[in-house]
C-alpha cells in the first residue's frame, strides 16, 4: 500500500479543516441559544458547511499535485474566498443582533452565550485563513 | 518573485479583498449608524429656498433662548437650559417622606458626611433603556462649594462630558463635605474587581446585591476613615438605591436575593447598606436617607428608625438633577412632591407579586410559534394593584366586612392585615418644609355634554400656608363610586386630577381650581349587556359619589371616612387617623341627572364601547380556570400563583398567530395612483385630519408605496414619491431624551444646526430625569416643560418622531423598566405624557409613547402573555394612553365648535408583549377599535425593535403603521419588503402584491398611510420641505475607505495571481525546453 506523504501545504491545510469545523460547530452552538439565533442561519451554515469542503480539496490537491499545483492554489483560493466569507457573514449577523438590543454588562448571561461563541468562531475562521496562507509562502 | 511567495500574497490579499467585501456589505447596512458615530451624512434632504421658493424652517423654531441672534444654534444655552429644566424637575419632584425636628433644610456652609457609595455615584439614569449621557452632574459637586462642573476629568464622553468642554459653573448647596469619604468611595470603585460596576447608569444584578461597599473595603481604601467624622458631623447623608434596566426584573422575596445580601426581597435593604446606616447613625445626630430609586424600595425600617431624621426619595433626577436634591436639602427649594406610587413595608405583600416572573406553559412544546408563545402571567389581582389595593382594603377592614380583617395576604402586620403596619408612606403622599390646610370651598361646578358623553366636575380648593416657609402646594382631587359587595368591582379610591400651586407664601391662601373627567371614576363591567346585544361597557351606577382633595391616597380615604360620619373612635381604632370632611364633597348620582347609567357607554368620538379585547381573560378560553381577587371576598379570592398551566386548545391559534387569513379573490375598492390632485405632503400643514385633501393626497400613492410606507416604521422612513417624501432618518429614543449628540443632527441644513466644531457637538441629549420623578411633581407645568425640551432637541438633532415617554403603569415595583413610566396610577401618567406631548407638539415633535401595552415585567417580554379582566385592562393600564390620546384640554375648536386642532397624543410604540393570547401589535381590538375608533387617535403606531415580523399581515390588521426595523434603508432596493419579511408564519412570503386581491387589507393600509402623511404634516418634518427638497447622496470619506480598501486588495491579489501564473508557465517552459 502506498504511504501517503504529507507536505508542508497539506499539513496546514489540515490544519485549516480543524479550525473550519471548530467554526461550523460553534456557529451550531451560537445559534442554539434562545431568543438568539442567526437571522439568516442558512446562509452562514451553508458557507461553513462548504469551507472545510473547500479546505479538504486543497488538503488533497497539494498531496496529489504538490502545494503550489495550480489546481491547488485555485482550491485554496476559494476556500480562502468561502472561509473569510463566512467569517464575515457571522460578523454581520452578530452586527445585527447587537445592533437591536445587546448589554454589554457580563449580567446578560443569555447574550453573551450567543455572542461568544460567535466571536471565538470569528476566531477560529481567521486561523483557518492564516494556516492556509501561511501554508502558501511555504515551499514544498 | 519566487512562486511559493506569489501564492503566498495572493491568498493573504484574497482574505483581504473578501473581508473588505464583507465589511463594506455591513457598513452600507448600518450607514445611518455608522454616520451617526462618525459625524457623516450619508444622505441629506436638500432645498433650496429665496426669492420664486416657499420657505423653508419657518413652520417650528427652536425657543429664543438658545438660539444666536442670527437664528443659529448655541449649544452653550442649549446645555444651561437642560441644567435649569433637569434642576427645576428634581426640586419639584423630590418627595419629602420624612423630617423630624426640622433635620432639613441644611443650611449653606455647614459641615456633611455623605455616606454609601451612591452618594459618590448616584443612579441617574437606568442602564439600557434610559441611560443619561451628556456630561453628568452628580451629588457631591451639586451640594458642594465648588459650584462648577468638572468635565476636563472626563475619560468618556458618554459618562462625563468631554475633557474640552468648557465647565459650567452654578450656584450649589454650599454645604462643606467631608473629602475622606468621598475618597474613600472613589477608591473602593477602583479596588474592586468583578461584579456590578457602581455608576451612574448602572447595571441590574439577578439576583440582586447591592453595590455598596462594605465597611472593611471602605476601612481598606482609606484606614481609620472614622477620624475625620468629627469635623464634619452638622449632618449624614445616606444614599441608597436601586437600578433599573431594560431586560431584567427584580423577583419579589428571597428568591430575587443574592445569596448571603441579607435582604429578604431584592429591594429591600442589605446587610451592607444597613452597616452604611448604622455607621451613620452611631456617628452622627442628624441623619438624613435619600432614597435613590425608580423601584420603591421597602423603607420601613428607616420611617421607623428614631436615629433617622428625614427621608428624601430623589428617584433618578438625570444629568443634573442632583442640584435640585441639594436645593431641596438646603431649603433653595421647599419640597412640593408626592409619592408617584405607594411605599409598603413588603413589596410582596402586593397581590400582583403573587404572580410575578417566569411561567411557562406545560404544553410550550406544542407551540410552533416557539420561545414567541411559551410564556404567560396571570395577573389575577385585578384592579387591584398598587394603592388601589391598600386604601381599598383598608376602608373594608375599617368597616369590618368582606374578609378584609384576615391574616390573608398580610405580610408586615402581626396577625390580621393592618394598613399601618403594611403600608409606609401612600401613594400621593409628601411632606413639605412648611405645612398645607386643603379644604373644598363650595360646591363644584358640574359640565356634561351628551353628544360627547363628556362630563367633568370642576372643584375649588382652598390651600393655606399654615406654616412659617414659602412653599408649593398640589391639589389632589380623588373620588369614590358606590359598591356593592358582589358588584362591579371598585377601588375606595381613584387619583381623578391634580393641579399645582405657585409658591404661598406663609401665612396666605389662594384657590386652585382642579377640573377633573368624570370618565375616570367610572367603572367598565364586561358583563354589561349593550342595546345592540354586545356586551360589556363603562357604567355609571347610581349612589352616593364621594370626592376629596387630600395630601395623598391614604388621606383621601380618611376624609370619606370622615364625611360617612366614621372616626378612629366610632371603629375600635381600625381608622387609623381623624379624616377632614371639610376636604371631601359628597354627591349623589341623582343630582346630576344627565348622568344616567349609559351616560359613559358611548366614547367621546361617540363610538358605542364594548368588550373588544376579551382574550385578555383566561377564562375567556378557559370558564372559570382563574379566580380574580374580588373586594367582595378578599381572603376568599386573594390570589394564588399559577404555575405549570396548560395552554387550551381554545387559545392555541391565537398562540400560533392565526388572528387573519389575507385573501385573494376580493375586487378591492381603495383608489390608488390617483392622478385627479397632485398635492404633496407638507402642503397640508396645519390641515386637521378631516381635511378632505388627506384623502386625496394619499390616493395618489401606487400600493406598492402604501405598503412600504404602513411596513417599515423607522429610523428611516422609505420615499413615497407621489406625495413628495424623502427617505429620511425621522426617529429615535427616548423618554430623557433624544439619543443623538449634537453634532449627529439628521438636518444639518436648518439655520441652528450645531456644526461640527462647535465646542459643545458632541453634547449628547439623553439628560432628563427618569418618568418617576417627572410624575412625582403632580406639575402640569413641569410635565409640559419636559414636553418642550424634547421638541426642541428634536429640532437640534432633526428628529420628527421620538419613541417616548413610556406610559406603561406599574404593576408592581419589580418591573427594570419602572424608571422608563411614570406611575402606578394611570391618571398621574396620563396627564404626565400628555402635557410632554402637548409641549413636543410646540416644536413639531411628535412623541411616540411606548410601549402599547401591558408591559409589565421584562421577564420574557418578547411575547408574554399576561392574562387580566378588560376591567383592569381599560381602568388602569389603558386609561393612561385613552387620557394621553383623548383629552381635549388644548385642543382647538373653530366658531361652530367643531374640532380645527386635535393635540392629543399622536403616535405610540407597541408591547412586546401578549394581551392575553393576542399579540399585541396584531390587536385589532386594542389599534383599531379602541385606539381609533373609541379614542380617535390619528397618527403613527409603530411595534417595537423588529417584532412580530412573521406577522406582518397581522400586524397590519391590527392597525399598525410600521415595523420598528433599525438598519433598513435604501427601500426598493436594497431594502425590500420580500427580503425583510421573507418568513411569515402562515408559510409565505411577503411581497408587494400581497393585498392585490383584498379589499379590507387596502383599506386598512389606507388609513394607516393617511395616519402617517398626516403626523408627518404637522411635524417639524415640514421645515424641510418645499417645492425643490431632495434626497441627496453624499459620498462619505468611509466610503472611500472601504472601497479603496477593495480596489487595493483586489488589485493586489490580481497581480499576484498574474506573477504566481507567470512563474507557473515560466517554469513548466524550462522544464519542457529540458
Amino acid at each position: 500500500m502506498n504511504k501517503i506523504k504529507l507536505n508542508k501545504c497539506s499539513y496546514l491545510s489540515l490544519a485549516a479543516l480543524v479550525f473550519t469545523i471548530a467554526s461550523l460547530i460553534l456557529i451550531l452552538v451560537s445559534n442554539g441559544v434562545a431568543g438568539h439565533g442567526f437571522a439568516k442561519f442558512g446562509e452562514v451554515v451553508a458557507l461553513a458547511i462548504i469551507s472545510p469542503i473547500a479546505v479538504l480539496a486543497t488538503g488533497a490537491l497539494s498531496v496529489k499535485f504538490g502545494g503550489h499545483h495550480f489546481a491547488t492554489v485555485i482550491a485554496g483560493g476559494v476556500a480562502i474566498i468561502l472561509i473569510t466569507a463566512t467569517l464575515g457573514s457571522i460578523i454581520f449577523q452578530r452586527s445585527a443582533m447587537i445592533a437591536a438590543q445587546f448589554t454589554y454588562d457580563k449580567v446578560n448571561q443569555i447574550g453573551w452565550k450567543a455572542l461568544i461563541p460567535s466571536l471565538i468562531a470569528i476566531g477560529t475562521s481567521l486561523i483557518a485563513d492564516v494556516a492556509l496562507i501561511t501554508g502558501a509562502f511555504l515551499k514544498d | 518573485m519566487k512562486r511559493n511567495i506569489s501564492h503566498g500574497f495572493l491568498y493573504a490579499f484574497s482574505a483581504l479583498a473578501t473581508l473588505s467585501i464583507s465589511v463594506a456589505v455591513l457598513m452600507e447596512n448600518y450607514s445611518q449608524t455608522i454616520d451617526s458615530a462618525l459625524g457623516t451624512h450619508s444622505t441629506v434632504i436638500k432645498a433650496e429656498s429665496g426669492e420664486g421658493t416657499e420657505s423653508l424652517y419657518s413652520a417650528f423654531k427652536p425657543s429664543e433662548d438658545v438660539l444666536n441672534k442670527d437664528g443659529s444654534g448655541n449649544s452653550k444655552a442649549l446645555i444651561q437650559k437642560a441644567f435649569d429644566l433637569d434642576r427645576k424637575v428634581a426640586a419639584e419632584g423630590c418627595v419629602l417622606l420624612k423630617n423630624e425636628n426640622n433635620s432639613l433644610p441644611l443650611a449653606a456652609g455647614k459641615k456633611v458626611t455623605l455616606f454609601g457609595i451612591r452618594s459618590k455615584y448616584p443612579l441617574l439614569g437606568s442602564n439600557m433603556g434610559n441611560p443619561v449621557y451628556g456630561g453628568m452632574l452628580n451629588l457631591e459637586s451639586a451640594l458642594g462649594t465648588d459650584n462648577q462642573t468638572h468635565w476636563e476629568k472626563s475619560s468618556n464622553r458618554y459618562s462625563g462630558g468631554d475633557k474640552n468642554w468648557t465647565n459650567f459653573t452654578f450656584d450649589g448647596g454650599n454645604l462643606v463635605i467631608n473629602p475622606t469619604m468621598s475618597e474613600a468611595y472613589e477608591l473602593v470603585k477602583a479596588n474592586r474587581t468583578g461584579g456590578v460596576t457602581p455608576s451612574y447608569n448602572e447595571n441590574m444584578s439577578k439576583p440582586y446585591n447591592s453595590t455598596e461597599a462594605t465597611l472593611l473595603e471602605l476601612e481598606g481604601a482609606k484606614s481609620g476613615f472614622k477620624s475625620s467624622f468629627a469635623s464634619y458631623n452638622d449632618a449624614a447623608i445616606v444614599v441608597v438605591g436601586r437600578p433599573g434596566t431594560e431586560g431584567m426584573d427584580y423577583l419579589p422575596g428571597s428568591k430575587g436575593c443574592a445569596s448571603g445580601s441579607g435582604a429578604t426581597d431584592p429591594l429591600g435593604l442589605t446587610d451592607t447598606e444597613r452597616d452604611t446606616i448604622k455607621l451613620a447613625t452611631d456617628n452622627f445626630s442628624n441623619v438624613v436617607v435619600l432614597v435613590n430609586t425608580t423601584n420603591q424600595m421597602e423603607i420601613d425600617e428607616l420611617k421607623n428608625n428614631p436615629k433617622i431624621s428625614s427621608i428624601l426619595y430623589i428617584g433618578f433626577p438625570g444629568a443634573y438633577g442632583c442640584l435640585g436634591v441639594s436645593d431641596v436639602i438646603t431649603g433653595k427649594a421647599n419640597p412640593s412632591g408626592g409619592a408617584n406610587d405607594i411605599f409598603v413595608a413588603a413589596n410582596r405583600s402586593m397581590p400582583a407579586a403573587v404572580n410575578f416572573g417566569e411561567y411557562t406553559f406545560s404544553n410550550a412544546s406544542s407551540i410552533a410559534r416557539g420561545k414567541r408563545s411559551n410564556h404567560y402571567v396571570i395577573e389575577s389581582e385585578g384592579i387591584y394593584t398598587g394603592y388601589r389595593y391598600y386604601e381599598t382594603r383598608y376602608e373594608d377592614c375599617v368597616l369590618d366586612r368582606f374578609e378584609a380583617n384576615s391574616t390573608k395576604g398580610a405580610v408586615a402586620s402581626s396577625g390580621n392585615w393592618t394598613y399601618s403596619q403594611e403600608v409606609s408612606y401612600p401613594f400621593g403622599y409628601g411632606l413639605s418644609y412648611t405645612t398645607f390646610e386643603r379644604t373644598l370651598k363650595g360646591e363644584p361646578e358640574i359640565e356634561y355634554n351628551v353628544d360627547t358623553h363628556v362630563a367633568t366636575m370642576e372643584f375649588t380648593v382652598n390651600i393655606k400656608n399654615t406654616g412659617s416657609v414659602d412653599g408649593k402646594a398640589t391639589a389632589e382631587i380623588y373620588g369614590q363610586a358606590p359598591y356593592e359587595q358582589y358588584g362591579i368591582e371598585k377601588a375606595s379610591v381613584q387619583l381623578l386630577g391634580f393641579e399645582k400651586s405657585d409658591v404661598i407664601k406663609a401665612g396666605q391662601e389662594v384657590d386652585l381650581k382642579v377640573k377633573v373627567d368624570l370618565q375616570n371614576l367610572v367603572s367598565y363591567d364586561s358583563n354589561a349587556v349593550n342595546p345592540d346585544g354586545t356586551k360589556g361597557t363603562y357604567v355609571f351606577e347610581s349612589g352616593d359619589y364621594y370626592f376629596t382633595v387630600a395630601n395623598g391616597s391614604h388621606d383621601a380615604i380618611n376624609n370619606i371616612l370622615a364625611k360617612k360620619g366614621y372616626t378612629p373612635a366610632l371603629t375600635s381604632n381600625r381608622m387609623d387617623a381623624e379624616g377632614n370632611e371639610n376636604a371631601c364633597y359628597k354627591m349623589n348620582s341623582s343630582k346630576a341627572e344627565a348622568l344616567t347609567n349609559d351616560f359613559f357607554s358611548h366614547s367621546k368620538t361617540g363610538q358605542r364601547i364594548s368588550n373588544q379585547i376579551p382574550y385578555a381573560d383566561w377564562n375567556y378560553y378557559e370558564d372559570n380556570a382563574i379566580t380574580h381577587l374580588s373586594r367582595s371576598r378578599w381572603a376568599s379570592t386573594y390570589p394564588v400563583e399559577y404555575t405549570n398551566l396548560t395552554a387550551p386548545n381554545s387559545m392555541l391559534d391565537d398562540l400560533e398567530g392565526k388572528y387573519y387569513t389575507v385573501k385573494t379573490d376580493e375586487t378591492p375598492e381603495t383608489v390608488w395612483d390617483s392622478e385627479e390632485t397632485n398635492y404633496k405632503f407638507y402642503e397640508l400643514f396645519g390641515a386637521s385630519y378631516d381635511d378632505p385633501r388627506l384623502d386625496q393626497l394619499a390616493s395618489q400613492m401606487s400600493l406598492e408605496e402604501g405598503m412600504y410606507f404602513s411596513l417599515f416604521g423607522g429610523p428611516v422612513f422609505p420615499s413615497v414619491e407621489s406625495v413628495g417624501f424623502q427617505e429620511a432618518f425621522l426617529l429615535e429614543n427616548s423618554g430623557n431624551g433624544v439619543v443623538l449628540k449634537l453634532k449627529e443632527t439628521k438636518d444639518t441644513n436648518a439655520p441652528w444646526a450645531i456644526k461640527d466644531d462647535d465646542e459643545y457637538s458632541l453634547w449628547s441629549g439623553q439628560i432628563l430625569p427618569a418618568a418617576p420623578l417627572v410624575a412625582s411633581t403632580f406639575s402640569h407645568e413641569v410635565m409640559e416643560e419636559v414636553g418642550e425640551f424634547m421638541g426642541i432637541e428634536s429640532l437640534f438633532t432633526g428628529i420628527s418622531i421620538i419613541w417616548g415617554p413610556g406610559l406603561n403603569t406599574h404593576r408592581t415595583p419589580y418591573c427594570g423598566r419602572n424608571n422608563e413610566y411614570y406611575s402606578e396610577d394611570p391618571v398621574l401618567s396620563g396627564e404626565c405624557a400628555l402635557e410632554a406631548s402637548y409641549g413636543a407638539q410646540k416644536y413639531g415633535c411628535i412623541l411616540a409613547a411606548k410601549h402599547f401595552a401591558f408591559n409589565d415585567l421584562e421577564t420574557n417580554r418578547k411575547g408574554v402573555a399576561p392574562f387580566m379582566t378588560e376591567q383592569r385592562a381599560r381602568e388602569i393600564e389603558l386609561r393612561a394612553y385613552q387620557i394621553a390620546v383623548e383629552s381635549s384640554k388644548y385642543d382647538k375648536y373653530d366658531e361652530s365648535g367643531k374640532i380645527v386642532e386635535d393635540t392629543g397624543l399622536r403616535g405610540l410604540m407597541t408591547s412586546f408583549s401578549k394581551i392575553g393570547g393576542v399579540e399585541c401589535s396584531c390587536s385589532r381590538g386594542m389599534l383599531t377599535d379602541i385606539l381609533r375608533n373609541e379614542w380617535g387617535f390619528h397618527g403613527y403606531a409603530v411595534t417595537d425593535i423588529e417584532d412580530d415580523m412573521d406577522l406582518a399581515s397581522q400586524e397590519l390588521y391590527a392597525g399598525i403603521t410600521g415595523v420598528d426595523i433599525r438598519g433598513a434603508q435604501s427601500y426598493y432596493t436594497t431594502t425590500t419588503i420580500d427580503g425583510k419579511f421573507a418568513n411569515q408564519v402562515d408559510g409565505t412570503t411577503m411581497n408587494k402584491d400581497a393585498y392585490k386581491g383584498d379589499a379590507t387589507m387596502q383599506a386598512t393600509i389606507r388609513e394607516s398611510n393617511k395616519g402617517l402623511l398626516w403626523v408627518f404634516s404637522q411635524s417639524n418634518l415640514v421645515n424641510r420641505y418645499n417645492s425643490t427638497t431632495r434626497t441627496v447622496w453624499n459620498f462619505t470619506w468611509w466610503r472611500g475607505a472601504y472601497m479603496g480598501a477593495i480596489g487595493a486588495t483586489a488589485g493586489a491579489a490580481i497581480t499576484f495571481a498574474v506573477l504566481y501564473a507567470l512563474k507557473t508557465v515560466g517554469k513548466k517552459g524550462g522544464s519542457e525546453n529540458e
